[in-house]
């Protein structure tokens, strides 16, 4: 356990933070673009046009990533946000606020796609029936929630405590969202992507459609080691290895 | 155990000593069913199906805007810090002043409501209904309220902010609340969301004075 | 006075350890290091806003410090928080008594609070410590009926009553007339003989014997 704890602690540590995430940064954008290029493609053109809904399903291509990535936030949120609770990591605690504004972008991506697709496909801009658009603009309240839980409170050291614990009371919605679907009629389809079930979407639209995932969560990846990197910086600016950098000594 | 009779005691006798106060959340909840009324004007059969979701969003803003009074006195003489302080649970003596809360602001509110269900034209099976979704909810939303007033309660101007945070957490109960009454008007069963109710509440009462005790120790700090 | 009053039982001693603590981007104070044996008073001193009311709930742990710690018999208090307080009386700016209820009622539920797990007895009843405090005719009166230094009074009469070896008063002889004053310096001066321990943050000099106190500047 002192193992695991100090490689954490190794890791965790401000300078050396900054110095693997600049190292990791090209690589990880590179890959991020051609993810992107070839998720666009993949959806765009090579992917069959659907039966009923023609070439207006292909929104889903950015609607279903930003959604599943607008919980993915969440989570990857609240689970830094316990741990810098629970052992006062510094790094958990600035990857947690970080996180707060790309959710909550991601989100409202979602919200918009999701509204755009609904007009042709179901003639209503927004359907107030459907559980899993109402969820989601739920999750929007939250993240707006916790961005303003945070910038209301003036002592930051408490503000992020009190993030936190918002994180993790908002994560039980995440199962009640789940759970509304079965629950209550609603008009969007059922869940066609699943780990388990066989999907029932055609495999020449269902790649693309992994790949774009995979591409969102890149981008979620170098935005959030961007927006780290500048907090820890700031946080740190009264400190040796910051003043080393600005000099133009460290990396 | 003592401890949280003391405090609910304490509570109630406090409240009591504010009498007029009491009645602030009652006159609300009247006040947004009467406006609902008025404002729609719609016929008797239209209004019977949307009776469900206007009590039940009068009791909503009524628990939301008797929440302030939870710790608000509390934090600002200085009993809180004595609260968190003492040798006691502070997770019980919040479980204590969530309790003491419902029965000040949600137990009066779901004994008028039956009246202003028939007034909206329920039947009077329907109304049972809405009175059980009411007295298994009401405690929801006073336990709920709990974590968000314990994060603002330290705020200056946390009133917008406290709906903000509140609201995301109370639309299941909404939702599977009034979905439960609709569904009885209807015919068909409600033991499903009857239950998904009841587990919402035992949840809520177990884990939110946690919560509230953790952001309580963060407000004061 | 009380002469056949025994001895506190704690004899552990309190630490600071390179406490520091900062606000909106400067320290208030840093690496502030002191030990305070039973028996000793310290005497907080400072300008305002100097940071002794933050000291005082570090002390409490009302606050973290941000680096640092406290430590009492050895041992940081963050790790027996129920133990250090049911030893500790805290009487802040504020007095932490309710308004709408009685002295009576007030005190009743100081008791309670202060019983702890080990359910503790309270030795000391409610109507001698009011007699200790001069508040003994307004037994059953309204807080808010009260003037703001008999309120004061009432705020410290939890000290005695929950008989508690470290006390941590701030400001405690705001709004105290001269008889008010002599109330609590003899209250303290008792504490500190039954080995108590006592911080106290104050404008005004407390007549206390110069062996027990010490003073902390923190300006």
């Amino acid at each position: 356990m002192n193992k695991i704890y100090k490689w954490f602690h190794q890791w965790g540590s401000p300078p050396t933070f900054y110095k693997w995430s600049g190292q990791w940064l090209p690589w990880l954008t590179f890959f991020c673009v051609a993810l992107f290029a070839i998720g666009l493609y993949g959806g765009l053109v090579y992917a069959p046009a659907d039966y009923q809904q023609k070439d207006s399903f292909r929104i889903i291509y950015i609607h279903v990533p930003a959604a599943w990535m607008s919980m993915f936030v969440y989570l990857v949120m609240a689970i830094s946000g316990a741990i810098a609770l629970i052992w006062h990591i510094k790094l958990s605690e600035i990857m947690m606020l970080s996180s707060a504004s790309i959710g909550a972008s991601f989100t409202f991506i979602a919200l918009v796609t999701g509204s755009i697709w609904g007009k042709p496909t179901w003639g209503t801009w927004w359907e107030w029936g459907d559980a899993r658009l109402l969820s989601e603009l739920m999750l929007l309240f939250l993240y707006i929630g916790i961005i303003g839980l945070y910038s209301a409170i003036e002592d930051k050291r408490k503000a992020a405590e009190a993030v936190s614990i918002l994180a993790l009371v908002g994560t039980v919605n995440i199962p009640i969202i789940h759970y509304s679907v079965i629950f209550v009629n609603t008009l969007h389809q059922g869940p066609t992507v699943s780990m388990f079930d066989s999907p029932s979407i055609d495999t020449r639209m269902l790649i693309p459609l992994l790949i774009m995932a995979l591409a969102f969560k890149l981008f979620y990846g170098i935005v959030l080691l961007m927006r780290s990197r500048n907090e820890l910086l700031w946080r740190e600016r009264r400190s040796q290895w910051v003043k080393n950098i600005i000099k133009g000594d460290g990396t | 155990m003592n401890i949280f009779i003391t405090i609910l005691k304490r509570d109630l006798l406090l409240a009591v000593r504010h009498r007029t106060e009491l009645l602030n959340p009652m006159l609300f909840f009247v006040l947004v069913i009467v406006l609902f009324q008025l404002g729609m004007r719609a016929k008797p059969a239209v209004l019977v199906t949307l009776a469900p979701a206007i009590v039940w969003i009068a009791a909503l803003l009524s628990a939301l805007l008797s929440l302030d009074h939870m710790f608000r006195s509390d934090m600002e003489d200085g009993a809180l810090e004595q609260m968190i302080i003492s040798t006691q649970p502070t997770s019980l003596l919040v479980l204590a002043k969530i309790i003491a809360h419902w029965i000040i602001t949600g137990l009066p509110v779901t004994l008028i409501a039956p009246i202003l269900g028939m007034m909206l034209g329920l039947t009077f099976d329907a109304t049972q209904i809405l009175f059980l979704t009411l007295l298994i909810g009401t405690p929801i939303l006073s336990a709920i309220g709990s974590i968000g007033v314990a994060l603002t309660v330290g705020l200056r101007r946390g009133g917008v902010l406290l709906s903000i945070l509140v609201l995301p957490l109370y639309v299941p109960v909404l939702i599977f609340a009034s979905q439960t009454v609709t569904t009885s008007m209807s015919g068909y069963p409600i033991t499903a969301s009857m239950s998904v109710l009841m587990a919402m509440m035992v949840l809520s009462l177990s884990l939110s004075p946690w919560a509230s005790s953790a952001a309580l120790r963060m407000s004061v700090s | 006075m009380r002469r056949d009053i025994p001895l506190y039982s704690n004899t552990a001693c309190l630490s600071a350890q390179k406490l520091c603590a900062e606000k909106q981007d400067r320290w208030l104070f840093e690496n502030l290091t002191f030990q305070l044996e039973p028996g000793e008073m310290l005497h907080l001193k400072g300008a305002n806003g100097s940071g002794k009311t933050t000291l005082l709930r570090i002390l409490c742990g009302l606050t973290t410090a941000d680096q640092g710690e406290v430590r009492w018999g050895g041992k940081p208090i963050k790790q027996q928080r129920d133990e250090y307080h049911t030893q500790l009386s805290y009487v802040g700016h504020s007095d932490g008594i309710k308004q709408d209820l009685s002295v009576t009622e007030n005190l009743k539920i100081a008791a309670v609070l202060a019983r702890g797990k080990q359910q503790k007895p309270i030795p000391v009843d409610i109507n001698q410590t009011l007699s200790a405090m001069g508040l003994i005719k307004k037994k059953h009166t309204f807080a808010h009926d009260l003037s703001a230094g008999q309120c004061r009074r009432l705020a410290l009469a939890r000290c005695l009553l929950n008989e508690t070896s470290i006390w941590v008063l701030d400001e405690p002889l705001t709004a105290l007339d001269k008889q008010g004053v002599g109330i609590i310096e003899s209250m303290i001066n008792d504490h500190l003989n039954r080995n108590g321990m006592a911080i106290v943050t104050s404008h005004q000099d407390l007549n206390i014997s110069k062996d027990r106190c010490r003073d902390l500047n923190l300006s």
